[in-house]
């Protein structure tokens, strides 16, 4: 009985250690209100036991949203705001999830764009969330929602000063890295980035 | 030798009052509280039409809302643990099978070479590969594609991806899964959605009714769930209260009108007899209304009783002129009922239903009373009574007053002018709450449904698919050019066999791509060998209505209406209409028909007004020759107060009410057949006492209906209320000599 309540009261304090860590993670990458750099990804596709790497950069606005530039191999951009992801492919060809159009989209959008802004209620509505301690805080989000899991069983973020990088686990033994270096911390968006979240 | 015919006719018309009372009774009572039929039928699409009234007619929507999404959750799971297993919901659906989208990938997957977007079809037959190729690369090496990458061998042009996207988005609005449920946020508040489909028995009005049960269960759960309240949704609810509002109507109209009619009857006979006969003459002919209604429609509208409790102001009148000049006025009371009966059966031409139930209503609880006048009163000791002519001492001032009210009625209309104008917003209003619910429903959910629709016909179903896409394509226009935000359609999830085989041939152009494709992947030939024979063995692989997976059967359920007297239906929403202007040109009347219910309903109601209008005239000279043969000489001179009424009335009611619709218009039939009687009564001296005293009755029961707060009852009611004064007054002015 004894192990019970001590088991409960540790299971209650460690929850409340990780609302207050990620408050603390996300705080810290909140007080850069611009975050720019290179950026590189590797997919994991387990059918073929091979990765596929690609290359860009990053734009990340605390008040906007994230910018990821793929420049290699196949050029692409996915613009990812509070309420919609436009994704630009070759031959100017554009996907449009937005959110105002479509519930479900403005819920993906959301959800994506409070992995990377300090929007930590949504992150604690969508997901269950820990934090562990180390060289870097290592934020582990694991959906609550067995449609998200669809899109991603676990998201794991490393950050330092700010983030690092993220996986993504996959259902079926796929996973997706990105790792964001040679970052700058600008006061504010250029006019030529301020145009692309506005569009 | 006359005394016995009469007995003989007695006996028979016993006889038959009582068939049909006992026919009536075995047809058993069906009391119709459906909110649709108070609407006209239409067009030759009626049994179409009625599939999809069938359809919304049991739908309902549930939301529950609260501060956050739990509290909603807890609500619609409280909601749906109380109704789940009640008799009020055929069926009822709270929780999204986890597995739907994972079914529908796979579906989408094994259809993805019939199934191509209209794109990517364009462009392989366009011979741009290549840029398909190209494309589907960057989305893979693309952060956050959302791309199922496990199937990347088989499907190394990610066009099950494409289709995904496109199915996922259809017709949710702002509603999406959350949680194993279809949630939506608005206003800071969460909703969860539960739909269902009430049972029969639950929209059948009777003591048991689910609908008022449920109600009271809902304010049970908002009060054991701190935080939570339901809004409810669906053409039951207008339903529940367009009928328990008329069942309450009909208990106080007829209540308060036999109650004030007897009190007169009273006063004025000044012996309990003729209150009592004349009471239960009204019962009797109110049954026998009743049981021909339901013998020849099987069922009687709840409204269509509001409406006859006027029987009580018109039947009353023969009762009160037998007892006051008893065998003399046979004639007068012959006369009048033809011309009352000719104006319900007018009546009965309408295409209306509700109308046409309360015209035979009326015309038979009227043909009843007249003939218990006729056949039964006779047996009933004398009661000593006399209609003395007390011609008012002031004739000449209301004759002076009427000859002047006669010339302005007259030249009304010239200054005035008639509008003819029907609403059919204003036929039902909603009450403060469920006008809220409805508000609020369509603002949560927000699926854009503007009461504007498509149907298609065809006949077979590839015929019919087919038309579908011809027309879909000119909706695409419509929703690039920003006039509709969307539609949803049965070819959006099945298209036809010949749309299907030509997106096969058409992915036929990715084979040689698929070699660099799948080497681009990391795959090797053996991939590439097992996408060109996958590709070889979808060759039939045609996406039919039957096999489509149960998320997709529900999307098209209300879309898809089947066969339908030998020709296949469906039907096309145009949702987020921003400028429908252009939508009617899109169909062509024979096989693509474009419904605004509202505007085509209310145009069809001005036509029928116009048409009424001219019923009316015809009527007029059909009594007209009536009573040159029964007066000869002085119906020339009587012409001229029907004639006063009706133009005076229709006056009065286009000031008043903006416009003259179908209801005034029956009203104004109602007039002339009514009005008519004073005259009558008038010309065969029985004026004075009897027919101040059937005025005032009659006046009461249109009166009392005129306070309904069905507009069309209030409508009618005002008008022969207003129409019957002016009749009276003018039928005193009236030189009787």
């Amino acid at each position: 009985m004894r192990n019970i309540f001590f088991f409960l009261c540790f299971i209650s304090l460690s929850s409340q250690l990780s609302a207050d860590q990620l408050e603390d993670v996300y705080a810290r990458v909140a007080s850069h209100p611009v975050t720019k750099g290179e950026l590189s990804q590797e997919q994991y596709i387990k059918i073929a036991d091979r990765s596929l790497k690609s290359k860009g950069t990053f734009v990340l606005s605390q008040d906007k949203g994230v910018i990821f530039e793929i420049t290699e191999p196949f050029p692409s951009s996915m613009v990812v705001t509070e309420t919609r992801l436009v994704q630009t492919l070759p031959g100017n060809v554009t996907a449009v999830m937005d959110g105002s159009e479509n519930a479900m989209f403005k819920n993906i959008a959301q959800i994506i764009h409070s992995v990377f802004a300090n929007d930590v209620q949504v992150l604690r509505d969508n997901f269950q969330v820990s934090v562990l301690g180390g060289p870097k805080d290592v934020v582990e989000l694991v959906p609550k929602d067995s449609l998200l899991v669809m899109l991603f069983e676990k998201i794991t973020l490393t950050v330092g000063d700010s983030i690092d990088s993220v996986s993504i686990a996959e259902t079926g033994g796929n996973w997706v890295n990105y790792s964001f270096y040679n970052k700058t911390f600008p006061e504010k968006l250029t006019s030529d980035e301020e145009a692309r979240f506005a569009n | 030798m006359k005394k016995l015919g009469l007995q003989t006719d007695r006996i028979i018309f016993l006889i038959l009052l009582a068939c049909l009372l006992l026919v009536g009774i075995c047809r058993g009572v069906h009391l119709d509280t459906s909110f649709f039929s108070l609407f006209p039928e239409y067009r030759n699409l009626a049994e179409v039409e009625e599939r999809i009234a069938r359809n919304s007619a049991s739908s309902v929507f549930i939301l529950a809302e609260g501060a956050d999404f739990s509290i909603a959750r807890q609500g619609a799971q409280a909601f749906y643990d109380t109704f789940q297993n009640s008799l009020v919901f055929k069926n009822l659906s709270l929780y999204q099978d986890e597995d739907a989208m994972e079914v529908l990938k796979t579906f989408l997957f094994e259809h993805r070479y019939q199934l191509l977007d209209d794109e990517t079809l364009s462009r392989l037959e366009n011979g741009n590969a290549d840029a398909v190729s190209r494309e589907a690369l960057a989305q893979v090496y693309s952060p956050f594609s959302f791309a199922d990458l496990g199937l990347l061998d088989k499907d190394p042009f990610l066009l099950t991806a494409k289709n995904i996207r496109k199915y996922a988005s259809q017709g949710t609005g702002n509603l999406f899964l959350k949680e194993g449920v279809l949630a939506a946020e608005s206003g800071g508040l969460w909703y969860v959605l539960i739909r269902g489909r009430v049972t029969d028995d639950a929209l059948s009005f009777s003591g048991r009714n689910g609908i008022g049960k449920m109600y009271e269960q809902l304010l049970q759960l908002e009060n054991s769930n701190p935080g939570v309240s339901y809004i409810c949704s669906g053409v039951p609810f207008h339903s529940y209260e367009s009928s328990s509002k008329a069942m309450k109507e009909i208990s106080w109209i007829t209540g308060v009108s036999l109650a004030l009619v007897a009190l007169i009857l009273l006063i004025a006979f000044r012996t309990l007899l003729p209150m009592l006969v004349s009471v239960v003459n009204i019962g009797i002919s109110l049954l026998a209304g009743f049981a021909v209604t339901l013998i020849l429609y099987g069922k009687i509208h709840a409204l269509a009783l509001v409406f006859g409790t006027t029987l009580i102001g018109v039947s009353i009148d023969y009762s009160i002129h037998y007892f006051l000049n008893r065998d003399k006025i046979f004639r007068s009371l012959t006369v009048n009922c033809i011309s009352t009966e000719i104006s319900w059966c007018l009546l009965m031409l309408a295409p209306f239903p509700l109308l046409r139930q309360v015209a035979l209503f009326s015309a038979a609880g009227l043909a009843c009373s007249y003939f218990i006048v006729r056949l039964i009163y006779p047996v009933l000791p004398d009661i000593q009574q006399s209609d003395k002519s007390n011609q008012p001492c002031c004739i000449h001032i209301v004759r002076m007053t009427g000859i002047l009210v006669m010339i302005v009625c007259l030249v009304a209309p010239a200054l005035c002018g008639i509008r003819i104008k029907n609403s059919i917003r204003g036929m039902y209003t909603m009450s403060g709450q469920l006008l809220e619910w409805e508000k609020k429903a369509g603002k949560v959910m927000n699926l854009g449904s503007s009461g504007e629709y498509f149907i298609v016909a065809g006949t077979d179903q590839q015929e019919l698919l087919v038309r579908e896409e011809r027309l879909a394509a000119e909706l695409e226009k419509a929703v690039k050019n920003g006039s509709i935000g969307a539609f949803s359609r049965v070819t959006a999830f099945v298209p036809s066999e010949a749309r299907q085989k030509r997106s096969y041939q058409a992915a036929g152009a990715l084979l040689p791509c698929s070699r660099p494709q799948l080497e681009a992947l990391g795959f090797g030939s053996s991939a590439r060998r097992q996408f060109e024979q996958e590709y070889r063995n979808n060759i039939n692989n045609f996406v039919t209505i039957d096999t489509v997976p149960p998320y997709i059967k529900e999307n098209i359920e209300a879309l898809f209406l089947g066969n339908v007297g030998g020709t296949w239906y469906s039907v096309v929403f145009p949702l987020q209409v921003k400028d429908g202007s252009a939508l009617s040109s899109l169909a062509d009347g024979k096989t693509v028909f474009f419904l605004s219910k509202i505007k085509d309903i209310e145009k069809e109601l001005d036509h029928l007004t116009r048409t009424a209008l001219l019923f009316v005239l015809i009527s007029y000279f059909l009594v007209f020759s009536l009573l040159c043969l029964v007066y000869r000489k002085r119906a020339l001179r009587i012409v001229l107060v029907p004639a006063s009424v009706i133009l005076g009335t229709l006056s009065f009611v286009s000031v008043s009410s903006g416009g003259v619709d179908l209801f005034a218009c029956s009203g104004i039939v109602m007039i002339f057949g009514l009005g008519l009687d004073y005259l009558v009564y008038g010309l065969e001296g029985k004026s004075g006492k009897a027919t101040l005293l059937s005025f005032i009755t009659t006046e009461i029961s249109f009166g009392a209906l005129a306070l309904s707060s069905f507009v069309p009852a209030h409508v009618f009611g005002l008008t022969v209320c207003a129409g019957l004064a002016l009749a009276y007054l003018l039928s005193l002015s009236v030189d009787r000599s």
